[in-house]
């Protein structure tokens, strides 16, 4: 409690101005917080000081230090002016600019971002007193997104840093210990070939043109695209005419002024994930140049996974759809959107008529905007008069909303992802953070590498997170509300659970206890096949932690019981106390951009927008009234049950957004017979997917990039992303067509902007009542609930819980057995998604670099059951259920053990597609499909074959792990002589003459 | 029922058609921006009767190899040294005084004036007239800058010799 009394703040003297600073700053940052401009290179707000490039050194009280590492102490004097500084600095200057040639005015970085530039011009650099030269080294484009030029990299070591302790994939080092130091991967390999896994990070915090996104390469500047042959020349003469640089920095500023007339910078959120990063698109004309992250952003500061940074090729794919098609005879045939909207219009109206209002159904998509989602259900509900609105988050995430509505009653995360950096446990069950959510596992990963916090995985495969457990456990499928509950109990017995919170906040204690009783250690043993042993560790380690936060996906929530089991996480927290403080919570890490939005704004069958049952008759009233229209009461049909109306010739129409539901869907056989069966079929896209080809009316959508509005993550947290490019062809953004299609059906909408119609959404839902895009400006954010004010609730249940009384509610325990294997179908079958690729891959198909990675898809099997089998990484096997087949080739990994086997999902072909394979069985409570409950035969067909990823890649590649760039090697080569030393010794001695 | 279908009949547009569409797009930029287009084409005009047309294309589709050449001239030593005096110059001339330099070219000029008068009076000047002239204020002012010139010479030869 000392440190609240402390104010933390104190005084200390910059070339005797007085400033006040945080206690904890350092030198720099208490001068870039004073606003006072100060040179620094290898320093970078998120990375920390590195003390690599010596070109921020003070004077304090005659000693010179680095302004970067050196904290304050109150009453300091810190002098920047001094000669001593002055010719420090300029000695470290000399020393990278022997590293790197300043050809500013030809070179893609010159972008007025260039941190080398810009500092060497703050210094008022005019000559070098070490001429440049070459490493001799070749340049590195092996990679398809980005390449490494050693003979410009001035060795800061930023990239490692970043690589080492903020991605954390610990490929990137400095070999210092060589004649000529240079930045490696791996032990020296080529980038491609390396355990790197081209999440950006690198390239984004490169002070230099080093490391540079492959798309900008002699696309930037006005002459950064001259060949070599006159390049060299060119650069030759401008050094030896210019006398200073002074005149080669105006010269480039103009050039880079110049840019800035034709290089877009737009803000976007990025659509791979639910963990919601976003950062600026540059763009010229429809090229994307590259995609820059900044600290402004809330998210995701500057990190990046591969997708979010380098794959958005498909906006300009030339397989776009640009024109409305309308099916006629075996084939599609282009219409005008007059014509489509008016058959759209008629039919539905012609369906209506005859059969009534719910024979008609909506599928929503998480890939549109919030305001695309309400515009969506206010069709279905408003102009149509059903209740039959659903979205994809039925295939994923139901079930933890349902989990976590039952218990603690709002469906969202606890917590930010702040509050998973910050937690002293953090639990992953069922889900691939460091491949499905990128740049929220490098969270996870930095914190557990550099700040102590302890981690545990329950897992099927042991992924890369397994891999960094503290604690691994591999349970039996199916078996996690088992260990759960035993665990739960085992803390309750030992009186661990904390006392005071169930007391104060929680409702149904006695009732949940006595739930438990089946669950003891010996039978959790026996069921899960985790040993008591490790139950009881696992139990110690949550007793142990100061907050506890559990991240759960599919491997949860895709079972028969997953919302069984989204309670039962919620009920261990409820019991240990881990909601309503920071660190702790429920985190189900929603796995679309919108998943968490898509629900927040009513594409739900039973609930409206903001969560207001469609069975509360004030709701639908007070909606009513905003709407004009009488709402129906009836809550309509999932999308489950619309394909089963399908079938039996009850839903005559569907209208579908964004959706791949033909293979995203289980048991694709099914699904494919049941659209077939569909009257009329409108299906809204950006490609001709599989579900469009089911279509009577397919509409060309805007992606993203071309459109503009708000996401929500999978923190609650809303963004807005503004249009990058103009709409391809006669695309159009999916709220427009939602709005004619509304218009042409008698409604009177006159949105001119999606603001338009997040101002209508906020009135009628309390929980958004403040949100507004003047809020929302730029990189700005907020979490709901949003009070009227504009207060967001980054921490939820802090005083209450969202139920009428405030307390939270147990759910007892219920586990729900999951299907088994027999002798026909031996194997398990789990799924998931690549990091390399979006899902089935419509979009990142288009992309040559993420296909170079990860071409095609391919079934993980263990070592055991390929040698039980003589089989191969490469071999082709047919995997057969009884609902359908694929044929895939083989990739033996111990990732996955003995009959468990691993099929990602990133395919769209007739021949792969993991949804061929599931089957019917769905979660109890909320239907979503039980994929993870699958099981398979396998036949052999070839015993080897060509291996399906090249060898070595990330998923093969061994990491090297290091303390970042590990500066005290620099230190310590031969005849290495600090810039402080040599400062000095001039000082006495007027010169000195010194290798460095 | 409806099977899966991928085939898409495009519309194909005649030839015709494309150029009438492009020619329809062309009209509605001409009749936007009428005036901006009938004074470039006054100074296209200009440009094709004097020939700079021609120049122009030619230099266009040899840039690369001209700009070889140009960059082999230039780096020749002769050249450069000359582009490096010319460097030189403007350095020197950039850091004079221009008050300094306007009351020595005017003082130039004057004494210029003031000496061809001398030869045209066919006067010798002879030792004992060097004398006397010396104290004269306008020849001892002049000496006196000439020393301080050579003085300045002097340090400068001297520092850049080290």
């Amino acid at each position: 409690m000392a440190q609240s009394l402390d104010t933390g703040v104190c005084t200390v003297e910059i070339d005797g101005r007085v400033i006040e600073a945080k206690s904890n700053n350092t030198i720099l940052q208490a001068m870039i917080e004073a606003g006072i401009e100060h040179p620094h290179i290898c320093y970078h707000e998120q990375l920390g000081p590195i003390q690599t490039c010596d070109t921020c050194m003070v004077d304090v009280d005659g000693e010179l230090v680095r302004a970067c590492a050196t904290a304050i102490r109150a009453g300091m004097r810190v002098s920047t002016s001094s000669a001593l500084a002055r010719s420090a600095r300029t000695e470290a200057m000399d020393r990278i600019l022997e590293n790197h040639m300043l050809y500013c005015t030809v070179c893609d970085n010159n972008n007025g971002n260039c941190v080398l530039h810009n500092t060497a011009e703050l210094m008022r650099i005019e000559h070098q007193a070490y001429p440049y030269r070459p490493k001799g080294y070749e340049k590195d484009l092996s990679n398809p997104f980005y390449r490494y030029d050693p003979d410009q990299c001035i060795l800061c070591g930023r990239c490692v840093e970043a690589c080492q302790n903020l991605q954390v994939n610990e490929t990137l080092s400095i070999d210092w210990e060589r004649e000529m130091p240079r930045v490696i991967w791996d032990e020296d390999v080529p980038i491609d070939q390396s355990s790197c896994v081209s999440c950006g990070h690198c390239v984004t915090v490169c002070p230099t043109n080093a490391l540079m996104e492959q798309t900008m390469l002699g696309e930037a500047g006005y002459l950064s695209g001259i060949p070599d042959s006159i390049l060299s020349p060119m650069i030759d003469l401008i050094k030896a005419v210019e006398p200073g640089y002074g005149g080669i920095f105006a010269i480039s500023e103009m050039e880079s002024a110049m840019r800035e007339q034709r290089i877009r910078k737009t803000k976007t959120v990025c659509t791979f994930c639910g963990v919601g990063c976003s950062f600026d698109v540059w763009t010229k004309g429809r090229d994307i140049l590259k995609v820059e992250p900044s600290m402004d952003a809330p998210v995701n500061g500057i990190s990046t996974c591969v997708k979010g940074k380098f794959g958005w090729d498909f906006v300009n794919s030339t397989e776009r759809l640009t024109k409305p098609l309308i099916r006629q005879g075996d084939s599609f045939r282009e219409a005008t959107w007059d014509e489509a909207l008016d058959l759209i219009a008629g039919k539905f109206r012609e369906i209506r008529n005859e059969s009534g209002s719910d024979a008609l159904g909506f599928i929503s998509s998480s890939k549109v905007t919030n305001e695309e989602n309400y515009l969506m259900q206010k069709l279905a509900r408003a102009v149509i008069g059903t209740n039959n609105i659903d979205n994809c988050s039925r295939y994923c995430q139901s079930p933890a909303t349902d989990g976590l509505l039952r218990t603690v009653g709002l469906a969202g995360d606890s917590g930010t992802i702040a509050d998973i950096a910050r937690a002293g446990l953090v639990i992953i069950v069922g889900a691939n953070p460091a491949e499905a959510h990128p740049v929220l596992a490098t969270r996870v990963k930095r914190a557990h590498k550099l700040h102590g916090q302890k981690l545990m995985v329950v897992d099927l495969r042991r992924h890369e997170m397994a891999d960094r457990a503290d604690l691994f456990v591999r349970p039996n499928p199916g078996t996690d509300h088992v260990w759960l509950s035993a665990i739960t109990r085992y803390i309750i017995d030992q009186g661990w659970h904390d006392d005071v919170f169930i007391r104060d906040r929680v409702d149904g204690f006695e009732a949940y206890v006595e739930s438990l009783r089946p669950y003891t250690l010996e039978y959790a043993e026996q069921v899960t096949g985790i040993s008591a042993t490790t139950l009881v560790r696992m139990a110690e380690m949550i007793r142990e932690a100061d907050g506890v936060a559990i991240l759960w996906a599919m491997g949860v929530t895709q079972q028969r019981g997953g919302s069984e089991t989204s309670a039962a996480i919620s009920d261990l927290l409820l019991v240990t106390g881990n909601y309503g403080r920071p660190g702790a919570g429920a985190f189900p890490l929603r796995g679309h951009n919108n998943v968490q939005g898509a629900c927040d704004f009513g594409t739900l069958p039973n609930w409206l927008p903001g969560y207001q049952l469609v069975s509360d008759a004030g709701a639908r009233q007070r909606l009513g009234a905003v709407w004009g229209v009488e709402l129906p009461e009836r809550p309509g049909m999932d999308n489950q049950a619309m394909l089963d109306a399908i079938v039996r010739g009850e839903l005559r129409g569907l209208y579908l957004m964004g959706e791949e539901m033909a293979w995203v869907d289980a048991n694709a056989n099914h699904v494919h017979a049941a659209l077939s069966q569909l009257e009329f079929f409108v299906v809204q896209d950006i490609f001709l997917s599989k579900t469009a080809q089911f279509a009577d009316v397919v509409l060309p959508a805007s992606p993203s990039l071309e459109k503009e509005g708000t996401f929500t993550n999978t923190e609650r947290r809303v963004q807005r992303l503004y249009q990058v490019l103009p709409p391809l062809g006669d695309a159009k953004p999916d709220w427009k067509i939602i709005m004619e299609i509304a218009n042409r059906l008698g409604a009177d909408w006159k949105y001119a902007h999606p603001s338009d119609i997040m101002a209508e959404a906020a009135s009628i839902a309390p929980l958004f009542a403040g949100i507004q895009y003047d809020r929302l400006e730029g990189y700005r954010s907020q979490i709901w609930p949003v009070a009227a004010d504009g207060t967001s609730t980054p921490l939820l249940y802090k005083d209450r819980f969202a139920h009428a009384n405030g307390r939270a509610k147990l759910a007892r325990a219920n586990w729900i057995a999951p299907e088994q294997p027999d002798t026909m179908y031996d194997l398990h079958l789990n799924n998931g998604r690549l990091l390399e690729h979006f899902h089935e891959g419509n979009m990142t198909n288009q992309s040559a670099g993420l296909t170079h990675k990860v071409p095609d898809t391919f079934v993980e099997i263990s070592p055991e059951l390929a040698a039980e089998r003589s089989i191969e990484d490469g071999a082709l096997v047919r995997l057969i259920s009884p609902h359908g087949q694929v044929e895939v080739r083989v990739m033996v990994t111990d990732r996955v053990h003995g009959k468990e086997i691993y099929l990602p999902m990133n395919t769209v072909s007739e021949q792969s597609a993991v949804n061929l394979l599931t089957g019917p069985v769905v979660d109890l409570r909320t239907h979503t499909p039980a994929y993870k409950e699958t099981y398979v035969r396998l036949e052999v067909i070839h015993r080897r074959g060509r291996r399906p990823l090249d060898k070595p890649r990330p998923r093969y590649g061994r990491r090297h792990p290091q303390q970042g760039v590990e500066v005290w090697r620099k230190w310590k080569r031969p005849g290495y002589v600090s810039v402080e030393r040599l400062a000095k010794e001039r000082m006495q001695h007027g010169t000195t003459d010194s290798s460095h | 029922m409806a099977q899966p279908i991928r085939a898409i009949e495009r519309p194909t547009m005649s030839e015709e058609k494309n150029v009438e569409e492009a020619l329809h797009q062309l009209q509605t930029e001409v009749a936007r921006h009428g005036q901006a287009l009938a004074a470039a084409l006054t100074v296209l005009e200009d440009m094709q009767r004097s020939g700079l047309m021609d120049l122009a294309h030619g230099m266009l589709g040899a840039k690369q190899q001209i700009a070889e050449i140009v960059l082999e001239q230039v780096m020749k030593p002769g050249v450069l040294g000359a582009v490096q005096n010319a460097m030189a110059f403007m350095e020197l001339a950039g850091g004079l005084d221009p008050h300094a330099v306007r009351t020595l070219t005017h003082a130039l000029a004057a004494g210029v004036e003031e000496g061809q008068r001398r030869i045209a009076s066919g006067r010798k000047v002879g030792f004992l007239t060097l004398a006397r002239v010396l104290s004269q204020p306008d020849v001892n002012r002049a000496v006196a800058f000439l020393v301080g010139l050579l003085e300045g010479i002097g340090r400068e030869l001297n520092t850049e010799g080290q």
